[in-house]
């Protein structure tokens, strides 16, 4: 039976770890040749080992979505390696928690922004020509932090709130020419990066364990999502957001 | 700039994941925002990185201090 991403090739920024890496083996299962864009190049080597275990076929391109020569390098070689680009998944992003916003460093800011939004907007303008008349997906990942106000990680809201934003002018632009640009919102998930940014064990547990639906998120159901996002089972949604947060914290 | 900036450094990546995440895997960045010399440079990704890239994820904040002390002798 074809698998729901059969003949696709995609490019998943941030799948060394989590979401992104939970999403390169997902959709390598559903038949889709992909390629890991990350800056961790150990972590990365293990998602490539994952798909292959799985039966997949995956490229490794060390990439910094926030420099121009390296988005351009890892959609080339894509290119080059695969003959095509269907899909973009925009995964890449960092949270640092920051003192309240008048306190905030410029570091923290730039930091942030630059992986967060710059990373999205590269990414897209470098997959969209190769989409364009042939017909693409793109998924970009925001965050509940987008769309409320965030205390202790300002720029971190500001930029997933931009992510939004430039998700709703790429499909705005683009949907005409077959490029679909959706956007998924998630709440509380088990990342490294969740993990590492409540602080504490302790922490993480008691987010967790006020999940109205029962227990946090995995990165499968957010893969999950991306999956349907990305395949032609969507081919009707464009410039839509999704929330996926169990129903919220309690 | 403070003369201390490579301890500045090596507390916040200690207490926050996410700007661990940043200095260990985009330290030209971190560098350049900061304006570090090419000594503070060397030391921060010599040595400081390496080192970043072993802690746990978190580092309870229980150990916060004593990780800090320990990574701050790489700052002399």
């Amino acid at each position: 039976m074809p698998g729901r991403l059969e003949d696709k090739v995609a490019i998943i920024t941030g799948s060394a770890t989590g979401m992104g890496r939970a999403a390169a083996v997902l959709f390598a299962r559903e038949g889709a040749r992909v390629t890991v864009a990350d800056r961790n190049v150990p972590e990365s080597r293990r998602t490539v080992a994952m798909v292959d275990e799985v039966g997949g076929d995956a490229l490794f391109v060390e990439t910094d979505v926030s420099k121009a020569e390296q988005v351009g390098n890892v959609v080339e070689q894509t290119i080059r390696r695969f003959g095509k680009l269907d899909v973009l998944v925009n995964n890449a992003g960092v949270l640092i928690r920051t003192p309240p916003l008048a306190e905030v460093s410029d570091l923290a800011w730039d930091l942030t922004l630059d992986t967060n939004l710059r990373g999205v907007f590269l990414c897209t303008k470098y997959a969209v020509p190769h989409m364009v008349g042939r017909g693409g997906a793109i998924v970009n990942i925001s965050s509940g932090a987008g769309m409320n106000p965030t205390t202790h990680a300002v720029p971190y809201g500001v930029s997933k709130a931009g992510v939004i934003q430039l998700t709703l002018t790429t499909s705005a632009e683009y949907a005409p020419q077959g490029v679909r640009c959706n956007v998924i919102v998630p709440g509380s998930v088990d990342t490294p990066q969740s993990r590492g940014s409540t602080g504490s064990t302790e922490e993480f547990e008691r987010i967790s364990s006020s999940i109205s639906i029962g227990r946090i998120g995995t990165p499968q159901d957010i893969a999950n999502l991306m999956l349907f996002l990305a395949s032609d089972e969507s081919s009707y949604i464009t410039g839509a957001a999704f929330k996926i947060d169990g129903g919220g914290r309690v | 700039m403070s003369e201390h900036i490579l301890r500045e450094i090596i507390n916040q990546a200690v207490a926050d994941y996410g700007f661990r995440l940043a200095v260990m895997w985009g330290a030209d960045d971190v560098i350049k925002g900061l304006d570090l010399t090419s000594q503070e440079a060397r030391t921060l990704t010599e040595l400081i990185v390496p080192e970043l890239k072993k802690l746990p994820n978190p580092v309870e904040p229980r150990h916060h201090d004593a990780t800090q002390r320990r990574l701050a002798g790489l700052a002399p």
